[in-house]
């Protein structure tokens, strides 16, 4: 899932920051220039899970072993394609999600969780986007992608 | 505890104000509730719980952004508060915010009031979500 588009891309964006402290609130900064092209409601819900993206991948790598010299990046690509659909990749060098998230994420729901301080990530994401997935790329790095779809030709 | 408590300032992001608000106690968060800031805050909320109190009012209104770890912090207060048998009622507006609440059902686990009169009223009659935490 994940790899084909039939929409012609309309808009696409890359932003990238080495693994740090501030590297969340970095890419979200420099990802507003794509994201405030879209209306609010829409804007609102995107950003919302690519911070959430993030956070996991950021955990993924283990913040607290990042030293200041570490060289590992994580990069945002964002694409907006002719009928509106909007797709995000998180393209990091961590370990990638834990195996079966999926059967996981068919398994629980925000209900089960209602007393759990962690946990809701991913449950978030799940209930604000279309499809979700998780790959390796070419370089082995770690894709987590979202898609969110559009209403038809724009 | 009465009256004002001085702002603590945890970062440039975010602060967590306490004050009394009747026979209960109102805690203002503003900025953003996020996984950068998310130790400060549970600890500033936490150094706010006391013991004599049976209800908070958590106001998010000037709250602008949160995530899921914000979620947590709100979820890790609640068992708190409850420990004590206190009961916490959110205050929110209408917004992307208060959508973030549904979709998480946070609404049925918290009373969620558009002002204060309204949640001091939910406090005082002891309403509670529908599917409070002490219910776990």
């Amino acid at each position: 899932m994940g790899n084909t588009q039939s929409k012609d891309l309309a808009d696409s964006f890359q932003a990238e920051s080495r693994v740090n402290a501030s590297c969340i609130e970095q890419l979200e900064e420099k990802c507003q220039i794509f994201f405030q092209r879209l209306p609010a409601p829409e804007r609102e819900t995107l950003e919302f899970v690519l911070r959430e993206a993030l956070i996991n991948a950021v955990e993924a790598i283990g913040k607290d072993r990042v030293t200041e010299n570490d060289q590992q990046t994580i990069r945002v690509d964002l694409q907006q394609m002719t009928d509106g659909t909007v797709e995000i990749r998180v393209i990091d060098e961590g370990k990638g999600l834990d195996s079966g998230w999926q059967e996981q994420l068919k398994e629980f729901d925000m209900g089960d969780i209602l007393d759990k301080e962690n946990g809701r990530g991913l449950l978030f994401i799940q209930a604000m986007v279309d499809e979700i997935w998780s790959c390796q790329d070419a370089e082995g790095k770690h894709v987590f992608g979202m898609r969110k779809w559009g209403g038809g030709e724009s | 505890m009465k009256g004002d408590m001085p702002r603590k300032e945890l970062t440039d992001d975010v602060q967590v104000t306490g004050k009394s608000s009747g026979e209960f106690f109102k805690i203002d968060i503003t900025g953003n509730m996020v996984y950068e800031n998310s130790q400060d805050v549970k600890e500033a909320m936490l150094g706010l719980i006391q013991e004599e109190i049976s209800g908070y009012i958590v106001d998010l209104t000037e709250l602008d952004k949160i995530d899921s770890t914000g979620f947590g912090v709100l979820i890790n207060f609640a068992k708190e508060t409850g420990r004590r048998d206190a009961k916490i009622c959110l205050l929110l507006k209408e917004g992307f915010i208060r959508k973030l609440c549904s979709i998480s059902k946070f609404d049925s686990v918290f009373p969620i009031a558009e002002t204060e009169e309204e949640a001091l009223r939910y406090l005082r009659d002891k309403v509670t979500g529908e599917m409070p935490l002490n219910k776990y």
